[in-house]
């Protein structure tokens, strides 16, 4: 029996340990760092070496709500465009995923491919006949353009991701309600989409994050009264100096619900970032 | 049903002998079997509508403005020019240096986040116990807005200030010189800003294929007499392979599309040793509203990462569909 070059017992033991830990202290400190400058006082914000005691303070936050200039409205905006393109995504992927997975077509994988391939483009690449298209339709500085904007990226998204999940359901499920009488309609409604159900809200949530953590769909298409978040998170950096607590703070602010968000899905999220390409 | 069904009725003229081997309970839906495309194709129809008018409409109006010179002041004018602007494009300097800089930015950062990513995969494959905490964790940054991700690596790295510049100090680095201003260190660190962020999407498509792996695998490989590396290296990493693929081309394909951190952290410099090819279409196009010029270079972009994608699909994923 051949001897394997083997390491050390407790380097067998403890290394992977000391890995993951160096790992998600490294994935954790910015985040954490984060919370905590967003509630220091200028004063210790600056102090270097960086201090971890400090006196804190909601300021930032409150400043956010109920200051001179409040994010409430970029807030609002970021859920109605979230909210819009997803609706829009989600409605139309579902029942989009359903064909496409039943489907039997020759050229199917063309026709896949091509839906898949929209979403592959880069952003400037949409954005910039798009700019010109609603500059000529008016719908710039529109909720209705943004949401157009991030369909553009939610829409293939939502079809391939839905129809990975129908692709599951046993078609025999179907064939025993078609031979029970009834339509294709009532086979897909009242048999496979029921257990789809968990995937599909997955897929929204999914499709919300991306729509909500846009930047520059939002920066082109939008203005003062349609602005989101990261746009108004963005413009927080100023030449005249920048007000670090703030734009922690509003940091804070948007990524709070999405990482939320991330933990409630986490079943289903790396089949959603690989568009069905891996199943957990 | 039954007493439905013994009523012969007829929708609109159309004979009822026309569902044969079909039930139709009413006669909304009897319409929709018979219409000459699929049921399937017309669920599939909205979508494929839609993906077309927001896909077709702006490449068209790409296409046309990439042989056009598009003035907005004094007057809102086009001017036809040929190929000018793809003539342009070969011989402009920025261009080349935007498509050097961001095969240094992509493969640099698929590098780094492909070995992190591998070897936390395959530790946390190990231990027992706290996947579920150690995974909620590194999700997290994939969550984060790029442009929060750019403002919060501009504060770690603020020269005065920073949490990171004062760490880096301490090692005797960077004790003069910013650390995102400095030509040298800028794109390492934009690198480095990505592979926090998404090393761990890596982790988790690299931990699902080694969840799939058969133990009989391992058996075997051990009655043969391989532990340890060699295990890794034999049996392990060539059944890592199509994970190892996907990642690399989903990460290639995003490094290429996003520029937002970029743009928030360095705007392309120092020097435009930043400057990423989406960046500088980004400029020339809505910057200097030099709509043409940036349409004909985007374009190019458009075929390069479309061509990345097709390779994805046709060899990771097997192709798209199942049929041929």
């Amino acid at each position: 029996m051949s001897k394997e070059r083997t390491l050390p017992k407790p380097i067998r033991r403890y290394g992977p340990l000391a890995v993951l830990g160096l790992f998600a202290i490294w994935t954790l400190l910015p985040i954490g760092w984060m919370f905590l400058s967003s509630l220091k006082i200028r004063k210790s914000m600056f102090e270097f070496p960086p201090t971890i005691f400090f006196d804190p303070t909601l300021r930032y936050y409150q400043e956010m709500f109920v200051g001179a200039n409040p994010v409430t409205p970029f807030l609002v905006n970021s859920v109605v465009v979230a909210l819009g393109t997803a609706i829009l995504s989600v409605g139309l992927g579902t029942i989009g995923g359903y064909g496409l997975s039943r489907l039997d077509l020759r050229g199917k994988k063309h026709l896949a491919f091509w839906i898949i391939s929209t979403r592959m483009a880069p952003i400037v690449v949409v954005v910039i006949p798009l700019f010109y298209i609603y500059n000529n339709l008016n719908l710039l500085n529109t909720h209705a353009g943004l949401i157009i904007a991030h369909t553009t990226f939610n829409l293939p998204f939502a079809v391939w991701l839905m129809r990975s999940f129908f692709d599951e359901v046993p078609i025999a499920l179907e064939e025993a309600a078609r031979i029970d009488g009834a339509t294709k309609w009532e086979a897909f409604r009242r048999v496979s989409l029921p257990l789809v159900l968990p995937g599909m809200g997955a897929t929204a949530i999914i499709a919300i994050v991306f729509s909500w953590n846009d930047f520059i769909f939002a920066l082109i298409f939008t203005s003062n009264q349609t602005q989101t978040m990261p746009v108004a998170a963005a413009q927080l950096i100023t030449q005249t100096g920048t007000l670090w607590g703030r734009v922690m703070a509003t940091g804070v602010v948007i990524l709070l619900p999405m990482v939320t968000f991330g933990v409630i899905v986490k079943k289903y999220l790396v089949s959603g970032l690989t568009m069905g390409a891996v199943k957990q | 049903m039954a007493e439905q069904q013994s009523v012969p009725t007829t929708a609109a003229g159309i004979p009822s002998d026309a569902y044969v081997g079909k039930e139709p309970d009413d006669q909304g839906k009897a319409r929709l079997e018979s219409l000459p495309i699929s049921f399937e194709m017309l669920l599939l129809a909205p979508s494929i509508l839609t993906l077309a008018v927001l896909s077709i409409v702006p490449l068209a109006v790409m296409l046309w403005l990439s042989v056009m010179e598009v003035n907005f002041t004094p007057v809102n004018e086009q001017i036809f020019v040929g190929a000018e602007n793809y003539v342009e494009m070969v011989n402009d300097g920025g261009v080349w240096n935007a498509w050097q800089t961001t095969v240094v930015y992509v493969g640099g950062s698929l590098v780094l986040q492909l070995g992190l990513g591998v070897l936390v995969a395959v530790m946390l494959h190990r231990v027992i116990k706290g996947e579920n905490v150690f995974t909620s964790i590194v999700i997290m940054p994939m969550m984060i807005a790029p442009v929060v991700v750019g403002l919060l690596w501009q504060f770690l790295l603020d020269p005065s200030f920073g949490l990171y510049t004062y760490l880096v100090n301490q090692l005797g680095l960077f004790t003069n010189r910013p650390i995102l201003g400095d030509p040298d260190s800028a794109m390492t660190a934009l690198i480095l800003m990505d592979t926090w962020q998404w090393t761990p999407l890596i982790v988790l498509i690299v931990l699902a294929r080694l969840k799939g792996i058969p133990e009989h695998l391992y058996e075997a490989a051990r009655v043969d007499g391989a532990t340890g590396f060699t295990q890794f290296r034999y049996v392990t990493l060539p059944l890592l392979k199509p994970a190892i693929a996907i990642a690399l081309l989903l990460r290639s394909m995003d490094l290429m599309r996003y520029f937002a951190k970029v743009f928030i952290t360095t705007g392309g410099g120092p020097s435009n040793t930043t400057k990423i090819i989406g960046l500088y279409v980004y400029e020339q196009s809505l910057r200097f509203f030099n709509l043409g010029y940036g349409a004909a270079v985007g374009l190019f972009m458009l075929v390069v990462t479309v061509l990345m994608g097709l390779v994805f699909v046709e060899t990771i994923m097997g192709g798209a569909g199942d049929d041929e």
